[in-house]
């Protein structure tokens, strides 16, 4: 049991620095491509968590989804976008970043004192089946609903994913004035407008 | 109640009101049906209201009359409730009265006639509303039904200015009518029992500093409307503005609704608070006329004077509700009635003069006496009347203001003195601008581009008509001041006996402390309320 | 787990027949679309509405379920969430009538646009009577997604796929937040997922939790204070309100705003009870800044879309007194104003699309002179504006009456003289647009309406756009006048309510109940 327990908190602080330094090269590298390659480490930390927390199954999903879709998708989106540009820097840089450092550090500490304040009733049940079991009786009990309507969530994702990303028809009568079609029936307004009244 | 009697009441406020919707479906070929039909609406409106206040209204009885209550909202506990008495009912026949007449001074309306008589019809009910509901939440949405109409008819048919007075107005009174709810609330909710009911309010007992308050939030509101000094600024502007019939209704009927909320309010609901604020009352009642008059002598232009002239002989109505006496009491609602009837007439000849000479400018009007003698004559009566000439009803009711002022055993005797002297500084100043305008815009040399080919039309019989039935009442009532005393005698006795009786517990409460207010403030001694609690 | 014969039954599914029906119409659109084709374009929309109306028919029979809870709890049928299921669903029914026209002219796929529409409803109503964690999460989130679908629909303009972008990224931002606030929350009370049972439990945590408690609190507030776009999370509103398609603004303002509501209701009043205190402040703030701000910088609008944004968010600092009021008549007062705003919101869109797709444009100076040329638009935009205005005898008059009731009654003195002053505020910025319309001389007349076409009812989808102009006209000159059975639909539907019974002696009750079938896993 204690070798267990060893193994289990040496593997938590491997992970840990690892998905820290991963996160701070994923905001600090100025090559966008190592930060989302980076970006891919962090999720593949992550599920490494999960697994020290027997969620096998979340695991397995982070690594499918994040790593395996999105990170991918993210990378997909860098190549294809092939635009150098010089970014003018900004000025009073410094204060913006002392700015957010300090939120982020503040909020950090609130957080953090939170976690280690409040007395968390933990979960000392051994799980002796599969969490996939476990899910599924879920999701087929008492989050039937939800489940049942994340289905309609999903068509209508997928409907609209695939609105967004197909080559409109543009129907005959108003191929006539095509520049007014797809757009919103109202014009749009002169910029000066758009500033003055925030 | 709906078995046992006909709706008069709810009839009253109902007929225009769905008249002014069903404005859009007359057919008007010709440009006359509509006037016709605005004509009369109004006139089977005023008989009504004449046939009920002859037939149906006992004057002799203290309470509310032919009160309806159906249920509205029961769950806020707000009825359609509404009802008459004695200080309701004179000022319901002279709204329909001076709302008629305006309408059928309004014949030459060409412009967007349709909109223009469905807002004046609606203007009509609303004021009605204001005058017969009994329920206050019922009272406050009468209130502020007015608001647009009025807003719409001055900035559509008004003068230059129209659209900056229109806003004026709007923004005041709709502001100032938030208070009305606010006090409202207050008392409503004060006590065990939630009720709107304005008879079952002033039977309720309110903690003083809950009285207070709702004092001063009611006296905002009315003191908006009445005009009081220093909230005045938006009449000259909106009644300078307005054309003559709106101008009409709005000197008198609306500023009436200030005086009348007054009493309703502030003085039947409050009378506690009363005491402690009639003082104040008074003395801006005095800065209203003496400011007023003096304001309006300022004035070059014909009907911002006569705007002026109604914030100064509003001023005897404060003096008047604040005297503690009967004869007070009722000077104050003459003065309500005969003003209503005297700037009507002024502002509706100012109007007709107006139509002719399309000028306001008085140093640009002169000598149309030779012109419009007509006119001319119609309106030196109606400015003798303003200026309180004996036989007129202004001289009747300013006088007998004066009289409660003078008789008030509320007041100490120096401050009594001072307030009649500065009032009758006031009442000398009110000739001096009235004639000066008569002289200018009448009298003196016709200017030379208007005499040779633009010689203007003398007064149709129509107007004729109209400035006469202004006229009338108000030679009549001059002469026979109980025509219209009688309808309310018997309510401003009880009124002024109910402020009266809180009178004396005050009075005696702690002497010593009035003393020593009587060194800080010498003009002041009439403050014979206590400090609170 | 023993899986009677009777599913149905067991699961209570009559309880979201509403919501079924509403799927159903959903994929009717779909397949006939996918089956017919543009053919059915013309009669499409009719489907969608009589779909929402057999959903609203169900909604009725669902009063005064005598057993809400259904699918293990999950969902709550009672009757607040019936009247928000209502309002949402007649919403979208409005919202479909004025859509027909618009989508046709901007020339992109109708039967597309419903069935999201229907979909952001169904989220929606889901969100309603949502009462578990899980749940909650997940009918927020097809709410949300449907809402950034239809923001981005016209894709070809740029506005609409900025308001899109920005709707997208701040949503998920605060959908973020949202979730971790309800992550907090099932730590604190011990790996529950259901509202009641969550309360329960926090009612028994000890006072450490409290600073966790206090977190989860503010975090949840961000997630719904976006969806109701209370300030200081409003500021996609204006941006997203100008660059949208018309009629999905005029759903998120009302529909997706009332689902806010409804969430905040039930989540606060049961799974945040304990800090009741806390979040009355909370929401105070909100409403103060909500009123004040959004009435403020609504004065200097230009647009007519972003000056509605604004209103909107001011309403919303309205509607947040009733709530915060803490009493039966609060909450009362909450629900008629959302069922006034419903109508008087939805009728000042219907108008704004309709002078858009006439005239091209929603700058408030353009509307000059309208009266001479378009009486029945002029008119039911300015009963609809006043009503927002609260101007007697319209219905927003008799609303703000009751929320301002309600709200001295509770003792709120402070916030009903802000109300009050912030709507006299409000009057001014109204009543400018009406102005605009009715006082401006024919010479005075804008560009955009000298050249206003001849008024055409027979055209494609103009019809709906009519019905629904004269449908909310009347509702709201008469809802106010006539507003006893709306005011004790409203009351009722609180009253009738467990919800508001649910004091901390019941909440204890229930825990040993809880506690027997807590979990149908382990059974």
């Amino acid at each position: 049991m204690n070798l267990a327990e060893d193994v289990q908190l040496i593997s938590f602080g491997l992970l840990g620095v690892l998905m820290i330094a991963a996160a701070l090269g994923v905001v600090l590298l100025d090559q966008i491509v190592y930060s989302a390659f980076l970006l891919g480490g962090v999720f593949l930390c992550m599920s490494g968590l999960y697994v020290l927390l027997n969620a096998d199954f979340v695991a397995a999903a982070q690594i499918l989804v994040y790593v395996g879709a999105v990170n991918v998708l993210i990378l997909f989106a860098i190549m294809l976008v092939n635009k150098q540009e010089t970014f003018k820097p900004v000025g009073n840089r410094w204060l913006r970043q002392g700015a957010t450092a300090l939120v982020c550090v503040g909020l950090f500490a609130l957080l953090s004192t939170m976690v280690l304040a409040t007395p968390w009733v933990v979960d000392t049940t051994v799980v002796l089946t599969s969490t996939v079991v476990q899910i599924g009786k879920h999701f087929f009990s008492d989050y039937l609903l939800p489940f049942e309507l994340a289905s309609v969530l999903l068509l209508m994702a997928m409907v609209g994913a695939i609105i967004l990303a197909r080559r409109d028809f543009i129907p005959e009568k108003m191929a006539t004035d095509t520049q007014d079609a797809l757009t919103l029936p109202e014009r749009p307004r002169e910029l000066t407008g758009t500033v003055s009244d925030r | 109640m709906f078995t046992t009697q006909v709706p008069w009441l709810t009839t009253l406020i109902l007929l225009p009101l769905v008249a002014a919707f069903a404005v859009p479906l007359i057919p008007d070929k010709d440009g006359k049906t509509l006037r016709w039909y605005g004509l009369g609406v109004g006139l089977v409106e005023l008989a009504l209201t004449v046939y009920l206040a002859a037939t149906q209204f006992d004057r002799t009885a203290v309470g509310f009359q032919l009160s309806e209550t159906y249920a509205w909202l029961p769950q806020l506990g707000v009825n359609w409730s509404v009802a008459v008495d004695g200080i309701s009912l004179p000022l319901l026949v002279l709204t329909a009265f001076v709302n008629t007449l305006a309408l059928m001074a309004a014949w030459r309306v060409s412009h967007k006639p349709r909109l223009f008589y469905g807002l004046m019809l609606a203007l009509y009910g609303a004021q009605m509303g204001v005058f017969v509901a009994k329920d206050l939440l019922l009272f406050f949405t009468m209130w502020e039904l007015e608001l647009v109409p009025v807003y719409l008819l001055i900035s559509i048919w008004g003068g230059p200015k129209r659209l900056y007075a229109a806003t004026k107005f709007i923004l005041y009174t709709a502001l100032a009518s938030l208070f009305i709810l606010v006090a409202g609330l207050g008392l409503a909710f004060s006590g065990d029992r939630i009720t709107f009911d304005l008879a079952e309010l002033g039977l309720k007992e309110y903690p003083a500093a809950l009285e207070l308050f709702a004092y001063v939030g009611f006296l905002i509101a009315f003191a908006v409307k009445l005009p009081m000094f220093p909230v005045h600024t938006w009449l000259p502007d909106a009644h300078g503005e307005a054309s003559a019939p709106v101008s009409m209704v709005l000197a008198g009927i609306l500023l009436k609704m200030g005086g009348y909320g007054l009493i309703r309010m502030n003085m039947e609901l409050l009378p506690n608070a009363h005491i402690h604020f009639a003082p104040v009352l008074v003395v801006l009642g005095v800065v209203n006329i003496v400011y007023g008059a003096f304001a309006a002598f300022g004035q070059t232009n014909l009907k911002r004077r006569l705007a002026y002239s109604s914030v100064s002989h509003m001023g005897f109505v404060l003096i008047g509700l604040a005297s503690f006496t009967e004869v007070g009491l009722n000077g104050a609602m003459l003065q309500m009635l005969s003003h209503g009837l005297i700037a009507a007439a002024l502002f509706f000849l100012a109007g007709a003069a107006y139509d002719r000479t399309h000028t306001l400018m008085m140093d640009e009007m002169s000598g149309l006496a030779q012109q419009m003698p007509k006119i001319f004559a119609l309106f030196t009566v109606a400015a003798m009347a303003s200026l309180a000439l004996p036989g007129m009803s202004g001289f009747v009711s300013e006088l007998t203001v004066f009289l409660g002022m003078a008789n008030s055993d509320a007041y100490s005797l120096s401050f009594k003195t001072v307030i009649v002297f500065l009032s009758a500084v006031g009442l000398i100043l009110t000739p001096i601008y009235l004639l000066s305008m008569l002289r200018e815009v009448f009298y003196g040399e016709a200017k030379a581009e208007t005499t040779p080919d633009h010689w203007f039309s003398d007064a149709n019989p129509r107007e004729v008509f109209i400035a006469v039935c202004f006229l009338l009442p108000i030679i009549g009532i001059g002469l026979y001041p109980k025509l219209a005393m009688t309808s309310y005698d018997t309510k401003t006795v009880h009124i002024a006996q109910k402020v009266g009786a809180a009178l004396p517990i005050f009075a005696t409460v702690e002497p010593q402390e009035m003393t020593a207010e009587r060194d800080l403030f010498p003009l002041t001694p009439a403050l014979i309320a206590p400090p609170l609690d | 787990m023993d899986l009677s014969n009777d599913l149905a039954a067991q699961l209570n599914a009559g309880a979201i027949l509403p919501e079924g029906l509403v799927i159903v119409t959903l994929m009717a659109v779909l397949v006939i679309d996918l089956i017919v084709g543009r053919k059915a374009s013309s009669w499409l929309p009719y489907v969608a509405i009589a779909g929402l109306f057999a959903t609203v028919a169900a909604l009725v029979l669902q009063w005064d379920n005598p057993n809400p809870l259904a699918f293990f709890d999950s969902f709550n049928s009672d009757d607040l969430s019936v009247i928000f299921r209502g309002i949402i669903a007649l919403s979208t029914v409005i919202t479909i009538l004025m859509s027909i026209r618009y989508i046709e002219q901007s020339g992109t796929s109708l039967a597309e646009f419903m069935a999201i529409m229907l979909t952001a409803t169904l989220g929606a109503m889901f969100l309603s009577g949502a009462n578990d964690l899980v749940m909650i999460f997940v009918s927020l989130e097809t709410l949300s997604i449907s809402s950034y679908l239809m923001t981005g629909y016209t894709k070809r303009d740029p506005r609409s796929n900025e308001a899109a972008l920005k709707y997208l990224l701040i949503g998920a931002a605060s959908s973020a937040i949202f979730l971790y606030g309800v992550s907090l929350l099932y730590g604190l009370s011990g790996g529950e997922t259901n509202l009641a049972q969550i309360a329960a439990q926090l009612a028994q945590g000890d006072s450490d939790q409290a600073l966790g408690l206090a977190i989860a609190l503010v975090f949840s507030i961000a997630g719904i204070a976006f969806k109701i776009s209370a300030v200081p999370f409003h500021q996609w509103t204006p941006d997203v309100y100008e660059g949208s398609p018309t009629p999905v603004v005029a759903f998120l303002s009302v529909g997706s705003k009332a689902a806010g509501f409804a969430l905040a209701l039930r989540m606060l009043l049961t799974a945040f009870e304990s800090v009741t205190v806390e979040w009355h402040f909370i929401f105070t703030a909100l409403a103060i800044l909500s009123m004040i701000l959004g009435n403020v910088v609504a004065l200097a609008q230009t647009s007519m879309k972003r000056m509605l944004a604004y209103s909107s968010i001011a309403q919303a600092g309205f509607v947040m007194l009733g709530m915060i009021a803490g009493t039966e008549a609060g909450y009362a007062s909450m629900v008629f104003y959302l069922l006034i705003y419903l109508f008087m919101n939805l009728g000042a869109f219907t108008c704004v699309i309709l002078f858009s797709l006439r005239t091209g444009t929603d700058q408030i100076s353009d509307y000059a002179g309208l009266y001479q040329k378009d009486a029945l638009l002029t008119l039911a935009l300015s009963i609809c504006l006043l009503s927002l205005g609260g101007i007697p005898p319209m219905a927003g008059f008799f609303g703000k009456i009751y929320l301002f009731w309600a709200g001295w009654q509770a003792g709120l003195y402070g916030l009903v003289l802000l109300g009050l002053v912030t709507s006299v505020i409000s009057i001014y910025y109204y009543i400018r647009v009406v102005k605009m319309m009715v006082v401006k001389e024919p010479q005075e007349m804008s560009d955009a309406v000298q050249n206003y076409p001849p008024i055409r009812w027979n055209l494609t989808g103009m019809r709906p756009l009519q019905v629904g102009i004269v449908f909310s006209l009347i509702t709201t000159s008469l809802a106010g006048i006539l507003s006893n059975p709306l005011l004790t639909l409203a009351n009722n539907s609180i009253t009738q309510t467990d919800l508001f019974h649910v004091a901390n002696a019941a909440a204890v009750e229930t825990v040993a109940q809880v506690a027997e079938d807590a979990d149908p896993v382990a059974q």
